[in-house]
């Protein structure tokens, strides 16, 4: 086969020789059979002509064999593409718009790709992600998703050790410091020995992670991003072995992670430090090792052969055999492999993408039949002429090629330009996000393969009606019948203005929804002037001495107060239960949540009382104040539970007061009973200070951190952050949900305006005559203006009605994400509706003057 | 088949021929003629582009020669590929007769 198209190849370029050679060869012959004619008694003149008669028609020989050694189909897609060139070279202007509003539409769509593909394909295409699962646990009533707790990881890590191999690690966020003194928060993985060799990833300089930094001496190690590493090191190459300063503790970083390392998972933020599990302080690691601290994150990576159904099946067992051993905390919890990032949320996420794809590509079509209608006249006298219909669909898909190809190149650019933008377009602020977007070799295959597909759906649909066109008509020159010749197009636009309002509804409702919780009470005032340092000791058996800290930092100047409380709320840290016995009213122990919280607490936190006062420093541990619901649940109202005693953690609690219901562990947990404890500021191994400030907080943060240093060697700062900080962090995943499917939709509401504004300024275009005629025949401008927009704000409602019909019906997916919102919010989908409407009036403004700058004599003269 | 030939069978007819040596287009055309009792005619507005996709090919050559009556004409030969094109055309060819006859006369067997 090659060897052939090689012959074809050489025969291709001496096709000349051999035609005259055969033409030469032809004349041989026939001077043959004269001279024979002569034998046989025919005059010479005679003898010729029976000879030419004998030999037909030489030139069609020649012909004949001239084809043989042309390559066909290549030859005549060469003269496709001159003609196509020299059509774009006769019409400069018409070809620049083509080829901008072309990459206009590929532009966004390669952008969008770009982020769908870094936050959602790639990590689906992490080495063996098909043979990595996370594993859930569910509680016995089958509403609560968890991780695993440490204890558990290493019992399934022995148990069903012949499934795979099981790793684990918390998701979790730091404040890291720079030399400069310039802070960020990041977030963090604290990850089991086997992390790195299980994800099968390797530094990029030093190493990662292994099982032997389980046990280190100085400082715990640590791993760095590509991204970090470029942006506090400015990709020095002696970043590796420097010192990494998060939450007031020292690291050393022994290694870079490659550029584009990604978990596998659907992860909004992408990690920017690794460090092992055993890097916990104290605390942490005892809290670590309870087996009702069900937070860590586990992946288990099956062996080949083994079936997911099958692997369930071995950690069920494993799950039923936990059960009975420790039914404090498995009783009926079991345990599922999930696909991570192949959830709810990727899906979501990369189908709505999919659909502001559609809508770029819709566009594209939109643009070529267009440009198909506006030819038929030349299609009309090619097909006169004789020109097969393939060849005619052929010439055109040729050219929207060039054209695609053409405004792919200037889409990359576009492309650039937007990715740069998108992260402004992101309404995060807290974290630094380096999403890595960028145009690479995926990028651009996949803009080659769009440019190539729009051309080739874009090219066919009008080519194959345009090379059917009504001959004579057309070529008398007839206006075509427009209205009735759109309806593709028509649909088109009306399926990408429905599918904007189903993303506008989407997003209105996430913006609303984080509006909502962004004004919601937590049961705290995080407005006020607060800076919370949380303390530990740097070692263990050591003690930081807080009432000691507390009067010197009152000492400082802009310190109004200080107070204490063992964790903030809303920090972060996992839900845990007190068991509370309430003698002579429940027989069973009820579960309740719990802070220690010292002197002036509620008002430095500007927590309501809504019966009783405030600890002062008189209050033994004895006293407590229980939140609202609680003292509802249990004694029936705030008054009853006035003076009451119940036994908490083996010991009797008065309560002193009750305190307006609020937030403990998440933004949108259901009313939990809560107990605050008195907590008299003395030594502890850990601990919150509050210190209350006349001015901005974090102004004084710097001051702080250096009197706890001058005054207590041995504390730790783990974070100092102020309240407005701190409950930032807490509105983070709405935020970036709201952002997320926001930016999304903006695109596409973008582009369907895009759109829109193409079919009108079109059929503006195609109409001018019909305007110029109704003007000379005295319509008015407000006449003018309601042809346009009659047909603009039909395909408004009809667009915005479907892609409202479907998204109300979608919207109860959305209700679990939703806070203080439901999914008929009236004033989130008015929101959407006008923003609909507003694109699109938007997009005919400039079509409908256009309309109105019509003058009926030249409009009449054109034809 | 009459009088048209089929494009393979033409380009076995031509080896054929050139077994007995180098002849110009016009005997080739005769001798077919000839050999066949006049039935296969061989039309020159297929024999010519038959020569050319032959020699293209490889399994005929061609030269400029003299012919009988002194005239310049453009001599075709069998090559080596060619004649082992031949052998198996011409298997090839028995093989199809034998079993259309097969089809045709089923009782003679």
């Amino acid at each position: 086969m090659e060897f052939d198209f090689l012959r074809r190849i050489r025969r291709f370029f001496r096709r000349r020789y051999w035609d005259e050679e055969r033409a030469r060869e032809l004349d041989s012959y026939l001077e043959m059979e004269t001279d024979e004619n002569v034998a046989r008694g025919m005059l010479p003149e005679e003898a010729q002509y029976a000879a030419r008669r004998k030999f037909g028609n030489t030139m069609l020989i020649r012909e004949e064999i001239y084809h043989m050694n042309s390559l066909g189909w290549f030859e005549t897609l060469w003269q496709d593409v001159r003609f196509a060139l020299r059509m774009f070279v006769k019409s400069p202007g018409a070809t620049a718009i083509a080829v901008i509003s072309l990459a206009i539409a590929i532009g966004p769509n390669c952008a969008l790709f770009s982020v769908v593909d870094s936050l959602i394909l790639k990590p689906l295409s992490v080495r063996g992600a098909p043979q990595m699962f996370s594993l859930l646990t569910c509680s016995e009533k089958q509403d609560q998703w968890k991780g695993l707790s440490y204890p558990e990881f290493l019992d399934y890590q022995a148990q069903a050790a012949d499934i795979g191999s099981f790793v684990a690690y918390e998701r979790d966020s730091a404040l890291l410091t720079d030399p400069s003194g310039h802070r960020e928060l990041v977030p963090t993985r604290s990850v089991t020995g086997n992390y790195f060799s299980i994800l099968e990833a390797r530094a990029a300089a030093g190493r990662t992670l292994g099982e032997n930094d389980a046990h280190f001496e100085g400082p715990p190690p640590a791993v760095i991003s590509y991204s970090l590493w470029q942006r506090q090191f400015g990709g020095a190459a002696d970043a590796v072995g420097k010192t990494l300063f998060m939450s007031g503790r020292a690291f050393s970083i022994v290694g870079i992670l490659p550029r584009g390392f990604r978990e596998p998972g659907l992860e909004v933020l992408p990690p920017d430090v690794w460090i092992p599990l055993s890097a916990y302080t104290s605390s942490q690691r005892s809290y670590l090792m309870r087996r009702d601290a069900q937070y860590l994150n586990t992946l288990v990576r099956l062996r080949d052969g083994v079936e997911p159904t099958r692997a369930e099946a071995v950690l069920a067992t494993v799950a039923k055999r936990l059960a009975s051993q420790y039914p404090d905390t498995n009783k009926g919890r079991t345990i599922v492999l999930d696909n991570p990032g192949r959830g709810v949320l990727g899906a979501i996420v990369l189908s709505l993408a999919g659909l502001v794809l559609l809508i770029a590509c819709a566009n594209i079509v939109g643009i070529l039949m267009a440009q198909g209608e506006s030819r038929r006249q030349e299609f009309a006298v090619r097909v006169a002429v004789g020109a097969s219909r393939g060849r005619l669909v052929r010439q055109l898909i040729v050219e929207s090629l060039l054209l695609s190809f053409m405004a792919a190149g200037v889409g990359l650019l576009v492309a650039f330009w937007l990715i740069r933008l998108i992260p402004a377009l992101n309404p995060i602020t807290l974290f630094r996000v380096d999403f890595d977007f960028r145009v690479d070799s995926r990028v651009l295959i996949y803009t080659l393969a769009v440019a190539f597909l729009t051309a080739l759906a874009a090219g066919l649909i009008p080519s194959l009606r345009a090379s059917r066109p009504d001959l004579v008509s057309t070529l008398k020159g007839d206006a075509p019948r427009v209205w009735r010749r759109f309806q593709l197009r028509e649909a088109l636009v009306i399926g990408q203005v429905a599918i904007s309002q189903f993303l506008l509804v989407g997003t209105g409702l996430l913006v609303r929804s984080y509006l909502e919780v962004e004004r919601m009470r937590p049961g705290f005032d995080p407005e006020r002037n607060v800076l919370a340092a949380f303390l530990g000791a740097t070692t263990e058996g050591k003690e930081v001495d807080f009432a000691r800290l507390a009067d010197i930092l009152r000492e400082l100047p802009g310190v109004t107060r200080v107070g204490f409380t063992d964790d903030l709320l809303l920090s972060g840290s996992g839900e845990a239960r007190h068991r509370v016995m309430i003698p002579g009213v429940t027989s069973e122990p009820v579960g309740v949540g719990r802070r220690a919280a010292g002197a002036g607490y509620f008002s430095i936190m500007g927590t309501r009382l809504l019966r009783g006062r405030d600890f002062d420093r008189s209050d033994s541990k004895g006293t407590v104040v229980v939140n609202e619901t609680m003292a509802r649940q249990i004694w029936g109202s705030p008054d009853a539970a006035m003076g009451k005693v119940f036994r908490m953690d083996e010991a009797d609690r008065r309560v002193i007061g009750v305190a307006e219901n609020g937030k403990y562990f998440e933004l949108n947990e259901d009313p939990i009973p809560f107990v605050f404890a008195a907590a008299p500021l003395g030594k502890g191994g850990g601990g919150t200070l509050l210190i209350e400030t006349a001015g901005p907080p974090l102004a004084l943060a710097g001051t702080v951190r250096k009197a706890i240093h001058d005054a207590e060697p041995d504390a730790l700062i783990l974070s100092l952050t102020s309240l407005r900080q701190s409950m930032r962090l807490s509105l983070f995943p709405y935020r970036v949900g709201a952002g997320l499917i926001g930016t999304i939709a903006i695109l596409g509401v973008f582009l369907s305006g895009v759109g829109l504004y193409g079919l009108v300024s079109y059929s503006v275009s195609r109409r001018t005559h019909e305007i110029g005629v109704r003007v000379a025949m005295g319509a008015e401008r407000s006449d003018v203006l309601t042809l346009v927009f009659r047909e603009v704000v039909l395909r408004l409602a009809i667009g915005s009605l479907l892609g409202f019909a479907v998204a109300l019906a979608g919207a109860q997916i959305l209700r679990s994400a939703l806070y203080g919102v439901s999914p008929t919010d009236p004033i989130g989908l008015t929101a959407a509706v006008a923003v609909v409407a507003a694109v699109g009036l938007l997009a005919a403004y400039a079509p409908a003057r256009r309309a109105l700058r019509v003058n009926p004599v030249d409009a009449l003269r054109e034809q | 088949m009459e009088g048209e030939l089929l494009q393979g069978t033409l380009d076995l007819l031509i080896l054929q021929t050139l077994v007995l040596g180098p002849a110009h287009g016009h005997t080739i055309a005769y001798v077919i003629e000839h050999r066949s009792e006049d039935v296969l005619q061989v039309e020159h507005g297929s024999l010519y582009p038959a020569l050319h996709r032959l020699e293209d090919r490889g399994w005929i050559a061609s030269f400029w020669g003299t012919s009988e009556n002194n005239r310049r004409a453009r001599y075709y030969r069998l090559t080596p590929p060619g004649r082992k094109q031949l052998a198996h055309q011409a298997s090839r060819w028995e093989a199809l007769v034998r079993a259309i006859n097969r089809v045709l006369r089923p009782a003679e067997e």
